[in-house]
């Protein structure tokens, strides 16, 4: 009876007083909350190729406080993982449950770790941003942390779009923690992250930076540049900086290796800024084509103090010899026919010392000091690119407008970002920021920029069979407040095909050694891009077309390759306006 | 004979209790085996992933660049480029007579033949 009394009293209080209790215990015991983890949006270029993928890497950690003979277990990890003896048996001598010994380790390393079957160790598997084409799109992608968060470029600046959402199941277990599928309560799915594509062209990028890398170990420069655009839309196709950094190691060193120079940097344009003063004067009637200037011999006295110099000694010179020839002199002179005040507002109109809009982080204004800041000898320096400091994409827009009939355009470079269910979050058209020049003032600007390839400056950007526009830039360094004589800027900036521009690109060689003219060390690499962008993208040299198969007229192929830079998968229906000129 | 049905509710009884004990534990076979399987395919799908990012590794441009430098290849552009247009109409197709662009299997004519029974879905025009 006491008995059965016993076994009632005790059925009693388990079922009744400790009831909640032990339902609580019960469901602390058996209830499973698993996290599905997201993937990561992707990154695609204009044809779809995938420049950042995710793969799963294992990562091994420790639980130090049921670890007895620490030193043993350190010597074993240190020679299975490579990393110091005293390092690991730090983390071990930690009083906690749980510490990472090596996260992202190699598949072999977690094979080893498994082999010593030790429930004091385990391996967790964890998503790893890896890029396939390595240093290729480094300073535009960017790269992640080891928790896969965006730390720089576009991986930081669309982080939001990229990262996705994690997923749970809400699930029991079973006495050895298994989880019991059938038993599911509750799914909340992943949303893996939106994919996002870009304008660029691997291929074209690969080119630009190929060729820039030559360069750059060539003349042994401080740095180089080089952007590639679609002057009528503004869609970037390349942009390549060094040095540079491979995203796919571990992340050290200087981080200005890994900045968008491009858009963050400025430095002083230097004669290329002549565009902007030829096409101001030109466009205000302030000069005529057959004007002449006296260039001075190369050297001019505006005061006792404020000497022009030429490179080379001039004497008269057309209104376009004197950007064939790039004389500062000749420079000055148009722009002292325009004035401060002409000139200024036309720096303005093209863009200078305001960000271009491009949907990348990091752009900087550049810097264009405002009339009342202006010294008297301001538009002595000023026309041929002193006192003024721009980016190199503020510079290849500008060139741009002389390129597509008188627009300046908002570059971008993001064309499409599509959920995982292909839903499109944000897509970018192209847009015309203002118009700057009438058609025909930049077509004979155009003109007169393809004279300096044919005859000037820029010779070594010559294609042969494709007019080549464009303008060649040396600039002195600032430094400590003089203009240094051992240091310069090396740029190039133009369009091809120069009748109907399909690429406009700038190149820049910073602190080049051994030759520093832009012509010299930067035009070449124009050249090299130019034309293998231009066969890749269908358009051939003249000569060529003439010896070919091919009969279809020049313009007809070059409107058809034109609307190829212009048009991909994900966008048909964006056609450009071919600027509809031909010489 | 309330004995005999008293009996037979038993036996009934532990029959469904046996049979609700023997579910439970296909219940938690087959979940083992879900969850087995699940996880093989994540790991196929971790694995089809690196093989994937290996392919892309090896296709990538600066990659198979690096590659033609070391094995001393001299490939270059082709001085003189030939491009022959393809017309971008669709080339009419004439159908052989002796050849009927049909296919049915045999047996299916033969079913089809005798039974009568197997109808095929026909495209009609909308009108």
């Amino acid at each position: 009876m006491s008995i059965f009394l016993l076994i009632a009293g005790q059925l009693v209080r388990l079922s009744l007083i400790d009831r909640n209790a032990l339902l609580e215990l019960v469901d602390r015991q058996h209830s499973l909350v698993v996290e599905i983890k997201q993937s990561r949006g992707r990154i695609l270029d204009r044809n779809m190729k995938e420049l950042a993928m995710n793969i799963k890497v294992p990562s091994i950690y420790a639980v130090p406080r049921i670890i007895r003979d620490k030193e043993k277990m350190a010597g074993t990890l240190s020679s299975i993982l490579g990393k110091d003896k005293s390092f690991i048996l730090s983390r071990l001598e930690r009083d906690k449950a749980f510490v990472w010994l090596d996260r992202h380790a190699t598949q072999k390393q977690a094979e080893a770790i498994r082999d010593l079957k030790s429930p004091k160790l385990g391996i967790v598997y964890e998503n790893k941003r890896l890029y396939p084409n390595g240093e290729l799109f480094a300073n535009i992608i960017g790269f992640c942390d080891i928790d896969n968060q965006g730390i720089e470029g576009i991986e930081m600046t669309y982080d939001k779009f990229l990262k996705g959402r994690p997923g749970y199941r809400f699930t029991k277990r079973d006495a050895l923690g298994r989880e019991v599928v059938a038993f599911e309560e509750k799914l909340v799915p992943p949303v893996d992250g939106a994919s996002i594509s870009l304008t660029i062209d691997q291929y074209i990028q690969y080119l630009t930076e190929r060729s820039l890398d030559e360069a750059f170990k060539k003349y042994k420069a401080k740095g180089a540049m080089a952007v590639v655009m679609n002057p009528h839309t503004g869609e970037i196709l390349a942009m390549a900086n060094r040095p540079t950094f491979n995203p796919n190691e571990s992340i050290s060193g200087d981080p200005a290796e890994r900045r968008n120079r491009t858009i963050t940097d400025i430095y002083e344009p230097g004669s290329v800024f002549k565009i902007v003063t030829a096409a101001a004067a030109y466009a205000e009637k302030k000069v005529s084509l057959t004007d002449q200037f006296d260039c001075e011999k190369g050297t001019w006295y505006i005061t006792k103090r404020r000497v022009i110099h030429d490179v080379h000694p001039y004497g008269m010179l057309t209104f376009p010899q004197v950007m064939q020839k790039s004389s500062n002199i000749g420079t000055v002179k148009i722009a002292m026919r325009l004035g401060e005040k002409g000139l200024y507002e036309y720096i303005r109109k093209f863009g200078f010392g305001q960000p271009t809009g491009i949907d990348l982080p990091g752009e900087i204004n550049g810097i264009v000091h405002p009339l009342n800041k202006w010294s008297k000898i301001s538009i002595t320096s000023v026309p041929y690119g002193h006192e003024v400091a721009a980016t190199t994409m503020q510079m290849l827009t500008a060139v741009s407008v002389v390129a597509n009939g008188g627009r300046l355009v908002r570059p971008f470079m993001i064309r499409e970002i599509k959920d995982a269910q292909n839903v499109v979050l944000k897509s970018t058209e192209p847009m015309v920021r203002q118009m700057v020049l009438e058609e025909e003032i930049a077509e004979t600007i155009s003109d007169i920029l393809r004279q300096v390839v044919d005859e000037g400056t820029g010779k070594s950007a010559q294609i042969k069979g494709i007019k080549v526009a464009g303008k060649t830039g040396t600039s002195q360094k600032l430094e400590g407040g003089t203009y240094s004589h051992s240091k310069f800027v090396g740029s190039f900036v133009g369009f091809a095909p120069a009748d109907n521009p399909m690429l406009a690109m700038i190149v820049m060689i910073d602190e080049p050694r051994g030759a520093y003219y832009g012509g010299v060390v930067a035009a070449p690499v124009f050249q090299e891009v130019i034309e293998g962008s231009l066969r890749y993208l269908g358009y051939f040299p003249n000569e060529e077309l003439k010896s070919g198969v091919q009969s279809i007229k020049n313009d007809k192929q070059t409107e058809t390759a034109a609307k190829k830079v212009a048009t991909s998968p994900a966008n048909p229906t964006l056609v450009v306006a071919p600027a509809g000129r031909s010489n | 004979m309330p004995m005999k049905n008293l009996m037979s509710l038993i036996v009934s009884i532990t029959f469904v209790m046996l049979c609700y004990v023997h579910l439970q534990t296909e219940v938690f076979r087959v979940s083992y085996s879900i969850a087995e399987k699940e996880k093989r395919l994540s790991q196929l799908s971790d694995h089809y992933r690196e093989l994937r990012f290996e392919v892309s590794k090896l296709k990538s441009l600066n990659y198979l660049d690096k590659k033609r430098r070391e094995k001393d290849v001299a490939l270059v552009a082709p001085e003189k480029v030939r491009t022959i247009r393809i017309p971008m109409a669709s080339p009419r197709i004439t159908e052989d007579p002796g050849i009927s662009s049909e296919y049915t299997p045999i047996l299916k004519k033969s079913l089809t033949s005798v039974l009568g029974v197997i109808k095929e879905a026909q495209a009609k025009m909308s009108r």
